[in-house]
């Protein structure tokens, strides 16, 4: 096939951008599990909003400051919108953490909040508009290679916490009077849950786009529960979905010159309607 | 007379303001405390200031003595239904709080859980998903999930919630053998005064609406008199073939 020719030829424009997405959805797909579990589903869209926030107030402090987006040192290596945007999302998570904080209205608030806050300081911004978007909401088409970077290691510190922390959201989330009254400290552990979600979140929305960051950290999980009998099966259908959704979903993006993001969620959702499908059969 | 494990001085229970007037209430290893009450009377309330879910509104909380071990069963529909996790899986995780973080449980953790299992009569159950289970078995796991750790305070929240009749009885029976050895002070909350008052040897009454709380001996705390007061209709005791029965007046 002409586009399939065209597609693998033209590696050099896709790979890094396709590293980024695939990246980013399997971590996203693990964490997931954890996410729809706590039925908190809400919570990466809020993180997302918040972090956004985060960016635009950086680029406002940045201006202000006078800082040269391309030259950053000193306060406005301080102020910049990577660091606001994991630095927002990981104050709002430590707020959810808090009891009953995932199924409260401080949810709604923070993506309320953090949505008006990118509406109304967005116009603020001379930054050139474009600019702004970009490092908002994410390009999954092209992306800047030191992106494969930060989500690499974003998913490598996700990773690390949850191989040394497993069992202690397991027990944390399924029976979290019964963790607390054995000493576990329920919101300690809720927080190291919550921060890797906001560090999750906030890098993958940058790299990815707000709209796939959040599909692909929802959908493969809803997959992958509702085809699991475990807790490992559970995430190995969601994270190899996840894959499938982003790897197949840019393809798809590239060769039928759809938009990438909504392409990724779109294979997503119909990977889960298939699960709800094969599992009725 | 064992040690004291538990220890509530002057304390007020409640989500940010006092529920009741301030309450005294000693336990001792060896001790089967019952916490009976009518619904919404403040029970688990108690039973999660004592276990340092809450803090108190006022006064002093002693628990948590260093080297302790605290096990709590909460009423089963506090538990999320959608984790796919097996009843080894569930007993296993009472270990894991007393493991270093990064430590997977070893062989001793698993061999405790296969046997606190196989104690419970669950051990055939074992690799069954535990949202697959019925109600009765979900709560003997939950057990087996306390025991498991060994521990010193036992605190159970409606052990008998939505069993049936059957499934009540098996449970009060092997609750009663429980605590044999008195090696740990239990607490078992309920509703249900009928299933209580044969099982301890304790008794707390508790009722917000009422501002009453006694605790005690159950000789000297289940007095028809007090029962009354507690419920607000009038109840009688009477022993029969060696148990207490707790009976509801026609009024």
């Amino acid at each position: 096939m002409p586009a399939d020719i065209g597609f693998w030829a033209s590696s050099f424009v896709w790979r890094d951008a396709m590293i980024v997405a695939v990246l980013s959805a399997s971590a996203l797909a693990y964490l997931g599990v954890w996410v729809v579990l706590k039925r908190a589903v809400y919570v990466p869209l809020a993180l997302s909003q918040v972090s956004s926030a985060g960016v635009v107030l950086a680029f406002l402090i940045g201006a202000w400051l006078g800082v040269d987006e391309h030259d950053r040192h000193g306060l406005g290596m301080l102020f910049d919108p990577s660091w606001m945007s994991l630095l927002f999302a990981l104050l709002t998570a430590f707020w959810f953490a808090r009891p009953r904080g995932e199924s409260s209205n401080a949810v709604v608030v923070a993506y309320l909040l953090g949505s008006a806050a990118v509406l109304v300081l967005g116009g603020f911004v001379r930054q050139d508009l474009h600019d702004v978007q970009s490092v908002l909401f994410g390009n999954a088409v092209l992306v800047d290679t030191i992106q494969i970077l930060y989500v690499g290691v974003a998913a490598l510190v996700a990773a690390l916490v949850h191989a040394l922390m497993h069992r202690r959201f397991l027990f944390v989330s399924f029976d979290p009077d019964a963790a607390g009254a054995a000493g576990l400290g329920p919101f300690r552990v809720e927080v190291a849950l919550y921060a890797t979600f906001a560090l999750m979140i906030s890098v993958a929305t940058r790299a990815i786009g707000a709209l796939p960051a959040f599909g692909l950290m929802v959908l493969p999980a809803l997959t992958g529960l509702h085809l699991g009998r475990s807790m490992r099966a559970a995430f190995a259908i969601s994270v190899a979905s996840g894959v499938l959704a982003a790897g197949f979903g840019y393809y798809a993006s590239f060769v039928l010159g759809l938009p990438t993001g909504a392409s990724m969620v779109a294979l997503a959702g119909l990977v889960h309607l298939g699960s709800l499908v094969a599992r009725r059969a | 007379m064992g040690d004291v494990l538990i220890r509530l001085d002057e304390v007020s229970i409640g989500y940010g303001r006092p529920l009741m007037r301030p309450i005294d209430l000693e336990i001792r290893r060896g001790e089967f405390w019952g916490v009976v009450g009518p619904n919404g009377a403040g029970k688990t309330t108690l039973a999660r200031t004592i276990l340092g879910l809450l803090d108190p509104v006022g006064g002093r909380v002693d628990v948590r003595a260093k080297g302790l071990r605290y096990s709590y069963t909460p009423q089963r529909h506090r538990l999320s239904a959608s984790y796919p996790v097996s009843a080894f899986e569930v007993v296993l995780m009472g270990r894991t709080a007393y493991l270093p973080v990064g430590r997977r449980p070893g062989p001793d953790d698993r061999k405790r859980a296969t046997e606190e299992l196989a104690r419970l009569d669950m051990a055939e159950h074992g690799k069954a998903l535990f949202r697959s289970l019925s109600g009765g078995q979900q709560q003997r796991v939950l057990f087996a999930r306390a025991l498991a750790v060994d521990p010193d305070v036992l605190v159970l929240d409606e052990p008998a919630e939505g069993m049936d009749l059957l499934g009540t009885s098996d449970i009060l029976r092997f609750l009663r053998r429980l605590n044999a050895d008195g090696r740990m002070a239990v607490l078992m909350i309920s509703h249900r005064i009928d299933h209580v008052i044969d099982t301890v040897d304790h008794l707390c009454i508790i009722n917000k609406d009422s501002d009453t709380f006694e605790a005690g001996p159950v000789a000297t705390i289940a007095s028809p008199e007090r029962l009354s007061s507690l419920y607000g209709r009038p109840i009688t005791t009477r022993v029969h073939d060696g148990r207490t029965h707790v009976e509801l007046k026609e009024v």
